[in-house]
């Protein structure tokens, strides 16, 4: 059953508003359905954009724009070892994650160990300030992590938290959310892994910004 | 704050004034995670879910083709599948089962390998739905054609030839 797991404020950078967001668990037909009739037209009028200035698909922010959602929501919304998440707000779907529950930890100092790994979590693309000059909504990225980080203290993986960034994203892991960076991962396209320990993971929630 | 999620119970850590904290000092930058398009940058299309039932005549006809090609380069699905670095349970599966999904990459790579269209042969296999109705039937049409023989007949090489013509002659 979908459920509402809260209320949340975004900041729409067009208005300078701030915006209530609705965060959802799992992802919905109606997220589903946005995708399709939404993102899916943005990013191919994008990918023809960055065609024509030349632009690589990481330089335009496109590189997830192939990302099977409708077919992982429909695959992953029955089993238990994977938890979907969806953010609505002006009536769209703004943001979306998938996170597996049967992952372990690879850094040093919790290796072996549970924890969510973030398979997927993507803004719609009208929120990427690489994809439009105009991006409206800022907050999704901060509000999944920190959704995910809550899942894993929930399952009782005290936070830990893993996931390959794209290349245009590493700073952000690296240097916004104090993730470790364990460097390109062969197995999968050479994206770095990413990892959050406990107290990285703490220190994230807690109200400390760098 | 605590909510359900599929029958549990699950706290959020965070607040919405801790949200509001981190937007506000944050930097605008991207936060994207998972897979990179390997495929899109050259196929130039994107490979939509399907949530919409499969259309098992074509990936019949999808099948069809790849025997075929392999048959007509006399090859075993082993050595197809070395030289066109395909896992082979794969091409087994798309080769006998109309209800197999194959990764795109191993349909990029069968296409590659025969020069056949990659647009056309993503089409056929079921990764995106974005097809004409003439797609369709001379799609069925082929697989209708096609006996599956150990060996291609001259008929059927020529019926093949005609297909994989059409499939290359596939615009956007």
């Amino acid at each position: 059953m979908r459920t509402l797991l809260g209320t949340y404020p975004l900041l729409n950078r067009q208005t300078g508003s701030w915006d209530d967001a609705q965060l959802f668990s799992p992802i919905s037909q109606d997220n589903v359905d946005d995708f399709d009739k939404l993102w899916r037209p943005e990013f191919a009028s994008r990918l023809a954009l960055a065609r024509s200035r030349r632009e690589t698909l990481a330089e335009a922010n496109l590189q997830d724009a192939h990302w099977d959602w409708p077919g992982k929501a429909k695959d992953r919304n029955s089993r238990l070892d994977w938890t979907s998440f969806g953010v609505e707000c002006d009536s769209r779907t703004q943001g979306l994650m998938f996170v597996g529950l049967a992952s372990f930890a690879r850094e040093p100092s919790q290796k072996g160990d549970h924890l969510a790994y973030i398979d997927l979590l993507a803004t719609a693309p009208w929120n990427r300030p690489q994809f439009t000059d105009r991006p409206i909504y800022k907050g999704i990225g901060p509000l999944l992590l920190g959704t995910a980080i809550s899942l894993s203290v929930d399952e009782g993986f005290r936070g830990r938290i893993g996931l390959h960034a794209l290349p245009q994203s590493e700073a952000w892991y690296r240097n916004v959310c104090g993730m470790t960076d364990l460097g390109p991962d062969p197995a999968y396209s050479n994206l770095h892994y990413f990892e959050m320990t406990e107290a990285q993971a703490r220190a994230f929630v807690a109200n400390q910004h760098k | 704050m605590r909510e359900r999620v599929r029958g549990k119970t699950m706290k959020m850590l965070i607040t919405p004034d801790w949200l509001r904290k981190r937007i506000e000092n944050d930097p605008d930058i991207e936060v994207e995670a998972g897979g990179p398009a390997a495929l899109l940058e050259s196929l130039g299309m994107f490979i939509p879910g399907d949530l919409a039932p499969a259309d098992e005549r074509l990936k019949v006809a999808f099948g069809v083709v790849v025997r075929q090609l392999r048959l007509r380069e006399e090859l075993t699905v082993a050595e197809l599948c070395v030289r066109a670095d395909v896992p082979e349970e794969q091409l087994r599966s798309i080769e006998h089962d109309p209800h197999f999904k194959p990764r795109p990459r191993t349909v990029y790579q069968l296409a590659d390998y025969f020069s056949v269209s990659k647009r056309g042969m993503m089409k056929l296999s079921g990764a995106t739905r974005a097809f004409s109705p003439e797609f369709k039937e001379a799609a069925y049409r082929f697989a209708a054609k096609s006996d599956d023989l150990s060996k291609l007949t001259d008929e059927e090489r020529q019926i093949l030839n005609d297909y994989v013509k059409f499939l290359n002659d596939q615009s956007e």
